[in-house]
């Protein structure tokens, strides 16, 4: 505070202008010095100490820490005595539909954003359910037009006093964590270009790192890092390479400009070798004529980096690798599904790995510092492609079910939803299973429908949906990732569940379309308790301690744009359940 | 559409739309006072066809005044036809379908003209009337250049919008360079800056820029072929085929006056030409060379003048306005918006009018009073208060805006 003052009286008694500035700048630059070896400290500090150690108590970003295992160290609630779990409290979050956030427990305090925006974001008390403030955007009304696939929030991020939360409108804004006031506003992207940012951002160090969506739209996806304090941009890398730069020769003609690649779910990190792991949506346009081949023989037009996993130096932004999961998309297999890090016995040998269920059916397990590819297994019903080769990564594809101008396919799974969609996975050290909120659905692919955007009209493509083999359309599944196969699974009429909790309780949570709870044994998938909940669930369960005391908390209200996509599946969706917007946390 | 304009580095268009803007405010007022001062009493109780209609999507439809857009004009001809007065129900058509669910199918608006009368559209769920207009995509040339088939247009470089059908057909021959663009604006300012040698895209926003801003320099010729070219006419929901019959014999007697609107607009109206795919069969390409377009390019467009702009101000300041206003927001406004316009929920918060629409702030003021936000719960009060007291009510919200 002293020294904005001090520069105030130096520029009041400068008699010239040039002097004025200089003086102004020197102490400036000073006060920065100063201002950044302590920030520097502090924050060095605080990433350390805060979000990278952990503690057990606490639940301090979307993915519990920065492996997204969404494992909780708790035991106070375990298979013994879970049956005796009663409400702690609930809170109505004033917005209906499409309520996808997972809490934030600092300390005794818990942050919760709502969908449409979000409209709300509130910190309770953790332990009464009693709100402390409630932050509420100026969102603009015409945000609706332009986000695909709903007004969805995913939840915010936490450091250093501050919450972050990335809008519909394509703003990212600091809010004191005390107060809610709004500290400061970065413009990440024009959401009328179909951008939107739905997902919370990744606090590394003393930056916040963000992606946007509107893959579909003709965006071209980047990352972007700011700094926590002032808001100014620290980097910006492109998910899909210009000229000049390694990749950009996987796109045809100018294709890249529009060549989406967003990264619009959430990032990992890995602060031993200070690396970035965030994944990448579909490229566009969906005619992959336009952007490669369009065939199966696609040679180097491979559309980089869509549909994969990057792996970005914290501190530059630069690419370190890449791992393309879907090359040349005409599924929309998305390749965004959040990296789940952790280390495994593969072949005898301890291995830092990252594991992905991905939407195209797959589930990968890779080397996280290299980005080799260890192993690629299908963990639902999957045709598109035989198998993966673990020598170049790339698909052995199935070419009469790649959709195209001139070919229509039929009954292609997984659908466009994909094998897993946005709903987080989670891991248990302790089991050593990985569990899947997964769906079980299959679609035709044809290219003749007539579609219209704002004046308009162009041939759309139309994707009917049916229900994949054995009739069920998801699927809870407990996947062993090293042996790459399913330990066991609980099948769900409907897909789109919601994302699952472990905790070493021996338990793992999650709820279903039809706005059931449930918590069931983590090594078998016995059931041990159940509650309706009254409204679809879509959003992972999250567990926390605060005064001696485990929590469990989950959010309700089901999706409402996704089933609009999905013809007669959707209608059953949406029939499951109303809408809803409620935080219910449980308690023994 | 307008959206693009509003980004995009030509001054000119933005100047124009300014233009446009500004001599909204006393046009809309002139509106209200048309409605309200009985003009057309025998329509009065004749119940309203409400249009639904993007705001801001010219040259189809935009609530300015003074280009009210070609499908919105038809609409309002066909009312007078029938007898009936129409309304505008403004809704964002970004996402089409999802648009057509929301209002017409949710029965926010009775017609919406200038869907695509195709089964592959939105199915049965959406009936049409008789095709009003050929719309679809077009090839825009200078005028000394022909070009009749693909072989044209081999080793040039081609104007597209992204996820196009032009797109997809230009992206299987590999001799034709292609230039992508999100919205047609920025690929008419292309090819007029001659930064392109050809655009081929919407012909109807082609045709519109051509006239209103380029002062008719290319040429437009509507391109035939699958997903190229689609009939638009008015849609209505399942079930209302009386209207739609209505609405048919309406149009039957509205030829000389769609082609008067078409003029107006600068809609293409040429045939559409089949684009002959075939090597050799083609006369060599005729295209000028782009130098020469570029030096044609370097004449300035036309300048749009400055043009008068109001300030959005009204002229009605005094203590006993003011007080007015108050008194008449309080006995009516304030049911929803809360008394003295104190209201805690931000969404209907009106002192926050200025923050949210800053100098736009009395036009979007002035068209959500007189025309409503069905969608949102806001009716229509253009029959209900005098224009007097809509400003009166506005001078007041302006005394008790805050930041």
């Amino acid at each position: 505070l002293v020294f904005p003052e001090v520069v105030a009286q130096r520029r009041r008694n400068a008699s010239k202008k040039e002097e004025e500035m200089s003086v102004r700048l020197k102490l400036l630059a000073g006060a920065a010095l100063a201002f950044g070896i302590l920030i520097g400290v502090t924050q060095v500090g605080f990433a350390e100490d805060a979000l990278t150690n952990a503690d057990s108590n606490g639940w301090l970003m979307y993915g519990r820490t920065y492996d997204n295992t969404r494992f909780s160290p708790l035991t106070q609630i375990n298979t013994q005595n879970v049956g005796q779990m009663k409400l702690a409290f609930a809170f109505e979050l004033g917005s209906l539909r499409s309520n996808e956030s997972t809490p934030i427990v600092i300390g005794d305090a818990m942050y919760v954003s709502t969908s449409w925006g979000p409209k709300y974001v509130y910190a309770l008390n953790a332990q009464t359910g009693e709100r402390k403030w409630t932050y509420e955007p100026e969102i603009p009304d015409d945000v609706l037009q332009y986000a695909c696939c709903d007004v969805n929030n995913r939840g915010v991020a936490y450091a250093d006093g501050k919450i972050f939360v990335g809008r519909l409108d394509g703003k990212l804004v600091a809010l004191d964590a005390k107060t809610g006031k709004e500290l400061w506003t970065a413009d990440v992207v024009d959401y009328k270009q179909g951008s939107v940012i739905t997902s919370p951002p990744l606090v590394v160090k003393s930056m916040v790192i963000t992606g946007f969506g509107g893959g579909e739209y003709g965006a071209r996806g980047s990352l972007q890092a700011y700094d926590i304090n002032t808001g100014k941009q620290l980097w910006k890398t492109w998910t899909v390479p210009g000229p000049g730069e390694p990749g950009n020769d996987t796109w045809k003609g100018d294709s890249w400009q529009h060549g989406g690649g967003v990264a619009w779910l959430v990032g990992s990190y890995d602060a031993k070798t200070n690396t970035v792991l965030w994944g990448t949506s579909n490229p566009s346009p969906w005619n992959a004529a336009v952007r490669s081949t369009g065939t199966s023989d696609y040679g180097n037009l491979r559309n980089l980096y869509t549909a994969s996993t990057l792996a970005i130096d914290a501190d530059t932004g630069k690419i370190k690798w890449y791992l393309q999961t879907t090359p040349e998309d005409a599924w929309d297999y998305d390749g965004v599904n959040e990296l789940v890090l952790t280390d495994l016995k593969i072949n005898g040998q301890d291995t830092p790995v990252m594991l992905k269920a991905d939407r195209n059916g797959f589930f990968y397990v890779a080397n996280r510092e290299t980005g080799k590819l260890l192993s690629a297994e299908k963990f639902v019903p999957t045709n598109w492609a035989e198998k993966i080769d673990l020598q170049t990564a790339k698909p052995v594809e199935v070419s009469d079910k790649r959709p195209g101008m001139a070919h229509p396919v039929k009954d292609v799974c997984p659908n466009l939803i994909g094998g897993k969609n946005w709903q987080p996975m989670s891991f248990s050290p302790n089991t050593g299973l990985v569990y899947i909120p997964s769906n079980n659905i299959c679609m035709d692919w044809s290219v003749s429908e007539v579609n219209y955007r704002r004046g308009v009209f162009y041939l759309g493509a139309e994707f009917p949906t049916h229900p994949g083999p054995g009739g069920y359309m998801g699927e809870l599944i407990a996947w062993d990732p090293v042996a790459q196969k399913k330990a066991w699974g609980i099948k769900e009429d409907l897909p789109f569940n919601g994302g699952t909790l472990a905790t070493a309780g021996g338990l793992v949570f999650y709820g279903n379309l039809h706005g059931l709870f449930r918590a069931v044994d983590a090594k078998t998938g016995k059931e041990l308790w159940k509650i309706s909940l009254g409204s679809g669930i879509g959003a992972g369960p999250m567990s926390y301690a605060v005064g001696g005391k485990q929590y469990v908390a989950v959010v309700v209200g089901r999706t409402a744009a996704i089933p609009a996509f999905l013809g007669d599946v959707g209608k059953q969706m949406v029939a499951a359940t109303p809408e809803g917007g409620t935080l219910f946390v449980f308690s023994q | 559409m307008n959206k693009s304009l509003d980004r995009g580095p030509g001054d000119t268009l933005r100047s124009l739309r300014l233009r446009l803007t500004g001599r909204r405010l006393r046009l809309s007022v002139a509106v209200v006072l048309l409605v309200l001062s009985g003009v057309g009493q025998s329509v009065a109780e004749m119940k309203p066809l409400r249009l639904c209609a993007d705001p801001d999507n010219l040259p189809f439809s935009s609530n300015h005044p003074e280009t009210p857009g070609l499908y919105l004009e038809i609409g309002e001809a066909i009312g007078r036809v029938m007898g009936r007065p129409t309304t505008a129900v403004w809704n964002l058509t970004y996402f089409g379908k999802r648009s057509v669910r929301t209002t017409l199918l949710a029965g926010q608006c009775d017609a919406s003209v200038g869907l695509p009368d195709d089964q592959d559209f939105m199915g049965p769920r959406v009936i049409f009337s008789k095709p009003l207009l050929q719309v679809g995509y077009a090839l825009v040339t200078s005028k000394s250049t022909r070009v009749s088939g693909l072989n044209d247009l081999r080793g040039r470089s081609v104007a597209v919008q992204f996820a196009s059908t032009p797109q997809s057909m230009l992206a299987q021959h590999d001799n034709i360079r292609m230039v992508t663009f999100r919205e047609p604006e920025e690929a008419m300012r292309a090819l007029a800056a001659a930064q392109v040698d050809v655009a081929f895209i919407w012909g109807p926003t082609a045709g519109y820029m051509n006239k209103t801003v380029l002062q008719d320099a290319f040429n437009i010729v509507p391109v035939a072929g699958p997903g190229m070219q689609w009939p638009a006419a008015v849609a209505f929901p399942r079930g209302q085929a009386l209207l739609r019959d209505e609405v048919n014999r309406a149009i039957d007697t509205l030829g000389t006056v769609i082609d008067a609107l078409k003029l107006k607009y600068g809609f293409p109206t040429a045939e559409p030409m089949t684009l002959s795919t075939k090597n050799g069969t083609t006369e060599a390409p005729t295209l000028t060379s782009l130098n020469a377009r570029r030096a044609e390019a370097a004449a300035p467009l036309p300048a749009a003048q400055a043009g008068e702009r109001t300030t959005g101000q009204t002229t009605l300041t005094t203590e006993a306005d003011i007080a007015e206003g108050q008194e008449v927001f309080n006995g009516i406004c304030a049911h929803c918006h809360g008394p003295n316009a104190v209201q805690a929920e931000r969404r209907i918060d009106l002192r926050l009018l200025r923050h949210r629409y800053g100098g736009k702030m009395d036009e979007t003021y002035l068209d959500t009073v007189t025309k409503g936000r069905p969608a949102k719960g806001m009716p229509n009060w253009s029959e209900v208060l005098t224009t007097e007291q809509v400003n009166k009510i506005l001078v007041f919200l302006h005394t008790v805006q805050v930041e």
